[in-house]
């Protein structure tokens, strides 16, 4: 019925919806935040992590990381606003060893302290996908307020609930929050530089997180 | 300066030791117990930078805890003399540091009377050889056993507790070096507070360990530990009672034995296959790339 070049055309016109679908919106291209209603977001913890990185020795910088991420984003006009909680029993830096020693009373003491927590207050929006975000860092019972540069780096919809990526980035002064052992000499550095990579997913459906 | 606030906490004790046996014959025992428990303080709060009080860190109320029973037992001095009254000081004095620590495993009734049960315990054994032992190796036994709690807090990971419990340790070495320079003239006991105090050390410090470790060193090591400082009971023995020499050498070769035992088994979480410290380079040998 149909010659063999008529049956390529209409399956690859056929198939243009599903390709536009599944490839990830650039954030260019997507509906501004500010366009949109207020909307939660349910952080994917699989797909979340927080790196923090340190000077060790006053030489190299070492990074570690910690696998279990929760908690929701909000977005809101062109507010954003974050509540997020860190296991700090997941900490991991490639050592058994060094794991142990990280979540001892000597840095995080999860026993006594088993969750570290950071709770949006106040946000700026300072460019296109970028925002200057204060909230409230609580690490070892101690709450300081902390100020993050978060930028917004993607937004899609590819079969698995709509999902929102933010990164953020900020710098907490370790002896404030009583973790300071190697602080004295200089062994381990005073400043840590926290990046946290977050991915969140709005209605997502059944099953599909 | 806070280094050096630290080497005159470890120093201290021998000195108010030495000064006390010399000058204050009768109530040297009370200020042995308070300097030690001072040398605990000072270098537990060094580590923390003289944080707030109360503790925001559980494992701070450590050294408060040592201070007060210092205090209960140089109260108690006089009038614990007789064996009964000893025991009531012990069993007081070790609910009361029970009550006051607010760590993870410890929180439950249950476990509260039992860690106040095992200080009492460690007290009351450990109290005739303090009150009657002032020699080097008396201090010296002592001074051993705490090496095993401190090690065995070194390889749970907690180098801070690791650092105050030695703290302690190196303060009875040096009390035992005043008193072999002192002797035979003068005896350095520890007296009621002083033995109390290095009870607890002992005990709290190894209870520390367990309630923070997250290695999951079996529990009868951390007992072990404790018990370190009993060991100076082996001079006790009718074997070696006989000679006075035998006596502190066996006395030394007891705590040494149970510290040996625990250092043994803690050895391969010192020395792991992979370097494990904050400090320690990472120079496993790598396989080549394929």
């Amino acid at each position: 019925m149909f010659c063999k070049p008529c049956l390529i055309v209409l399956a690859a016109a056929a198939s243009i919806p599903f390709f536009a679908a599944a490839r990830p919106t650039p954030i260019s291209a997507v509906e501004p935040v500010s366009a949109r209603a207020a909307e939660t977001w349910k952080i994917d913890s699989v797909h979340s992590m927080a790196l923090f990185r340190v000077q060790h020795l006053g030489a190299g910088m070492f990074w570690g990381r910690f696998d279990d991420v929760q908690g929701s984003i909000t977005t809101n006009g062109d507010q954003v606003g974050f509540d997020v909680m860190i296991d700090p029993a997941s900490v991991s830096s490639g050592n058994d060893g060094l794991n142990g020693h990280l979540m001892s009373p000597d840095f995080f003491s999860v026993k006594e302290f088993p969750q570290m927590t950071f709770k949006s207050g106040t946000s700026e929006k300072i460019g296109s996908n970028m925002w200057k975000v204060t909230g409230d860092l609580t690490m070892r019972g101690v709450t300081k307020p902390v100020t993050a540069m978060i930028e917004m780096t993607g937004r899609a919809d590819m079969g698995k609930g709509e999902r929102v990526g933010f990164e953020a980035t900020f710098t907490v002064d370790r002896a404030e929050f009583g973790v300071t052992y190697g602080v004295d000499k200089g062994a381990i550095g005073k400043d840590v530089r926290v990046i946290v990579g977050l991915e969140a997913v709005g209605k997502a459906p059944e099953g599909k997180i | 300066m806070e280094q050096h606030l630290f080497l005159i906490a470890v120093l201290l004790p021998a000195a108010v030791a030495t000064c006390a046996a010399v000058l204050l014959r009768r109530t040297a025992p009370r200020l042995v117990g308070v300097a030690l428990a001072a040398a605990c303080v000072t270098s537990a709060r060094v580590q923390d930078h003289f944080g707030g009080l109360p503790p925001t860190n559980g494992w701070m109320w450590l050294p408060l805890v040592v201070l007060l029973v210092a205090v209960l037992g140089a109260a108690a001095g006089d009038g614990a003399t007789g064996r009964q009254g000893r025991g009531i000081a012990c069993v007081v004095i070790g609910l009361v540091a029970a009550l006051l620590l607010p760590w993870p495993e410890w929180r439950a009734a249950e476990s509260r009377l039992l860690l106040g049960a095992a200080i009492a315990a460690c007290s009351a054994l450990l109290l005739p050889l303090g009150m009657h032992r002032g020699n080097f190796s008396w201090w010296c036994a002592v001074s051993l056993g705490l090496v095993a709690p401190s090690v065995l807090a070194l390889a749970t990971g907690f180098a801070k507790l690791a650092i105050t419990i030695g703290a302690v340790s190196c303060a009875c070495g040096w009390i035992g070096v005043a008193a072999a320079v002192t002797r035979p003239r003068h005896r350095l006991h520890a007296g009621i507070a002083g033995t109390m105090v290095l009870a607890c050390v002992a005990v709290v410090g190894s209870a520390a360990a367990f309630a923070f470790d997250m290695s999951g060193t079996p529990a009868w090591i951390f007992v072990l530990a404790a018990a370190a400082p009993l060991g100076a009971w082996l001079g006790e023995a009718p074997p070696f009672r006989g000679s006075a020499m035998v006596s502190a050498l066996a006395r030394v070769a007891g705590a040494a034995m149970i510290t040996g035992a625990v250092i043994w088994q803690c050895v391969p979480r010192l020395m792991p296959d992979q370097p494990g410290d904050a400090y320690a380079l990472r120079d496993v040998a790598r396989p080549p790339n394929p």
